[in-house]
């Protein structure tokens, strides 16, 4: 035992030493990124608090009808959080599985026991899941405890966090627990198909969600009678106390008679930890096995073609790539077809619809951000282990911009077409929904063709093997920066031109201008950077 | 037949390339010293020297990945400078660490560098079949390149930078990763491309290479050249190694 706490504090103080390493160079950019991070979750939550808190509000008006109602969105907040650090849980622990990891390697080859390699790993997970719930449920919470006069007091605050925990605990338990339990056949069937597996899994568990928070029942709850009201609202299938949503919720408003929570949790997390420790290494291995097996493509696809196809294909037989694309798209769906649900059948003001539709441009354009600098953006740094092929092979730089965004345009197509689809999923009267087509069309394609240039400026060509670091650099997050003026710009044009009933020509006349002069310096500066470049 | 019979039999050799007073400095300390060099065509210029040299430097600058801060590098009479794009097409590259796109197969970054250097497909289907025998690796240039090992992607290095019309072949550490027949292999090519009316220029530390099949040599060191020969029956390689430092 002291052997293995030891060896747990070993490897902490190492990685310590790690991020202190890391911050030695650059420290300033280094900052700069992580405040942004934190300026990021902080505009989340604050998002969260203030929808929240405003609808709380309104239902605090109502006796026992808002009461209930509030209960029903928080669990129903609990729900899509617990699903979103589910999936968070299982994407780290298939990212884990899947890629090359030099320090693991290095550490299965040390006479380290698999337990305290599992431990530390689940740990590190269950601290990165908490944070992410708590962006979510605090502000959740404090909306509720502020509208319904709780007022805000350490304790209350203290057994939100502990919840936080708890739930990142049981999500990470789950989540390791079944890519561990099934990591044989994850192995097996890796690359692109174990994505389709991920995206499948993470399909039906939005369905069935989605079935939960708004079931059939909830339609008849508004033309019910009071007495039958109760009857209705028990029997909705999020209420039942079979969901750990419910367990808590109830921990939330009383941690004392719920504290077995904390023990069923604590127990998932032991389950957890003796599958990962069973099956890690021997997983691990299989994994180097069939790469060196596996990896053949007896049929060439480049026998025709240039850079734009070579590009395409990078982002096809990279299941990170790609993966996270269609994962992103496929979020972006589930909250589109979540929100069409939530604004389906009811009466809705003409003022209330713009505002609508407007925040959907803008979590659109968002998706889209989000999907760009991670596919997009890197498509220039990920040269960077073949820069001395490319950049002496006797091409011109006008020719590899070119061919980058040509690459960058069709990648990006498939947003253009989910952006238009969202137009169709949202119950909105088709009068001003053309518009907001050609509208959303041009700006999808505007910011994939700019998030692609703005990767060329300064391409980090050291992290070309990890195109994830590429867009969270100093770089990615001025990118995301721009990106956040152009979305502000589009979404006070779109609120201007509904509210108006008629287009404003000089708002978008501007737009029009201000977006060609930004493509036509970005692209004069990739040109100009890429031949300062030395390899 | 020496190799230093082809130089000898070529009447006006041809000079391919020529470097003029080159110099680059990586902050304060001068990696590349005003060298000055002439490679013509059917030479093979071993270029040796200790860790540090400039060696490295001086090949990134002739194939344009790295900016020269003093002096010219022109091929072909195409400077490396301003005609880049003309200078490049000319030259064949391998790198010292010749690393590939992990999710593409050799074949496909070999079809892939053809059709960049302007080769019709089927000329590029004719001619990749052709240098593929050189090694025999056809069935490993359908593997993924992230799990070829070193000699590997040497060798796929090497096929690619024989595509298109290419008279300059610049190699940095050749014979690094390969088996010994491969090493044969590789020497042989270097003189049938020289004989062909080429130039070879390769940097290394084996000497027994570059003994055995190259026909100049520069010694380099401190970014200097410090010493050039031709080499023949009476002058080896180790002598002006060991005269130069």
């Amino acid at each position: 035992m002291s052997e293995a706490l030891n060896q747990i504090k070993l490897i902490a103080l190492n990685e310590a030493k790690q991020v202190k390493g890391w911050f030695r160079e650059q420290l300033l950019t280094k900052l700069v990124v992580l405040l942004g991070f934190a300026g990021l979750a902080v505009l989340v939550a604050g998002f969260i608090w203030l929808w929240s808190w405003g609808y709380m509000s309104n239902l605090a008006q109502y006796e026992n009808y808002g009461e209930l109602t509030a209960l029903y969105l928080i669990k129903a907040g609990l729900l899509v959080i617990a699903w979103l650090g589910l999936g968070s849980a299982v994407t780290s622990n298939l990212t884990k599985m899947a890629n090359k990891n030099a320090e693991m390697e290095y550490l299965l080859v040390l006479p380290v026991r698999k337990g305290v390699l599992a431990f530390w790993g689940m740990v590190k997970t269950v601290l990165m899941n908490w944070v992410l719930v708590l962006v979510g449920l605090l502000p959740l919470m404090l909306a509720y405890f502020m509208a319904f006069d709780w007022g805000v007091n350490a304790t209350l605050v203290g057994r939100v966090l502990l919840v936080g925990l708890v739930m990142a605990m049981m999500v990470t338990s789950v989540g390791s627990g079944l890519v561990y339990a099934t990591g044989r056949w994850w192995v097996r069937i890796r690359g692109g198909v174990s994505v389709i597996g991920v995206l499948g899994f993470f399909g039906v568990s939005t369905w069935l969600i989605l079935k939960v928070i708004f079931p059939e029942q909830l339609k008849t709850l508004y033309s019910s009678e009071i007495e039958q009201f109760m009857n209705i609202y028990t029997a909705l299938p999020l209420l039942s106390e079979w969901w750990p949503s419910s367990w808590m919720a109830s921990m939330l408003f009383d941690f004392a008679q719920n504290w077995w929570v904390l023990a069923v949790s604590m127990l998932m997390m032991i389950i957890a930890w003796l599958i990962e420790r069973q099956t890690m290494r021997r997983l691990w291995q299989l994994s180097q096995e069939r790469e060196d097996r596996e990896k053949r493509y007896s049929f060439n696809l480049l026998k025709s073609g240039g850079l734009v196809k070579k590009d395409i294909i990078g982002v096809l037989r990279t299941p990170t790539e790609w993966g996270y694309g269609v994962l992103l798209m496929g979020m972006a769906v589930a909250f589109f077809v979540l929100l069409g649900q939530a604004t389906k059948g009811s009466y809705w003001s003409r003022k209330f619809e713009v505002e609508i539709m407007v925040a959907a441009l803008g979590w659109l354009l968002f998706f889209v951000t989000a999907f760009g600098l991670r596919v997009v953006f890197p498509l220039m740094a990920r040269e960077g282990k073949v820069s001395w092929w490319l950049m002496s092979i006797g091409m011109g730089r006008g020719r590899v911009i070119g061919d980058k965004l040509k690459a960058a345009l069709i990648l990006g197509l498939p947003l253009v077409l989910i952006s238009s689809l969202v137009w169709l999923i949202m119950p909105f009267e088709m009068t001003r929904l053309l518009w907001m087509f050609a509208f959303t069309g041009v700006l999808v394609i505007s910011l994939v063709l700019l998030l692609n240039l703005w990767g060329m400026i300064s391409p980090l060509f050291k992290l070309a093997d990890q195109p994830d670091k590429v867009s969270t650099s100093m770089s990615g997050l001025m990118a995301l920066g721009v990106s956040l003026i152009i979305i502000a710009w589009s979404v006070f044009t779109a609120n201007k031109t509904l509210e108006n009933g008629n287009l404003d020509y000089l708002t978008i006349v501007a737009g029009i201008d201000i977006g060609t002069l930004m493509v036509g310096v970005s692209y004069w500066l990739a040109r100009m950077r890429i031949s300062k470049y030395e390899f | 037949m020496e190799v230093v019979d082809i130089v000898e039999g070529m009447k006006e050799k041809e000079i391919i390339l020529e470097i003029k007073g080159v110099s680059k400095n990586y902050g304060r300390t001068a990696a590349v010293r005003a060298v000055e060099m002439k490679i013509g065509a059917g030479d093979i210029y071993a270029l040796i020297g200790p860790n540090g040299s400039g060696k490295t430097t001086l090949m990134k600058m002739i194939v344009g990945l790295l900016r020269i801060d003093k002096g010219e590098i022109s091929i072909l009479g195409n400077q490396i400078k301003g005609e880049a794009i003309g200078a490049k097409k000319l030259i064949g590259y391998v790198p010292d660490k010749p690393e590939g796109y992990g999710y593409l197969s050799g074949k496909e970054l070999l079809y892939l560098t053809g059709r960049l250097k302007g080769m019709r497909e089927a000329e590029v289907r004719v001619r990749v079949e052709q240098l593929m025998k050189l090694f025999d690796i056809e069935k490993i240039l359908e593997g993924r390149m992230d799990g070829y090992s070193r000699g590997n992607l040497q060798k796929t290095a090497f096929l690619a930078a024989l595509l298109g019309e290419p008279r300059l072949l610049i190699i940095d550490e050749p014979i690094v990763g390969l088996d010994p027949v491969s090493i044969r292999v590789f020497g042989e090519r270097l003189v049938k491309f020289a004989k062909d009316g080429g130039a070879v220029l390769f940097a290394t530390h084996t000497l027994d290479f570059a003994s055995k099949y190259a026909n100049k040599v520069g010694v380099m060191s401190e970014g200097k050249i410090v010493a050039e020969e031709k080499l023949n029956s009476k002058v080896k390689i180790e002598k002006v190694y060991e005269k130069a430092l």
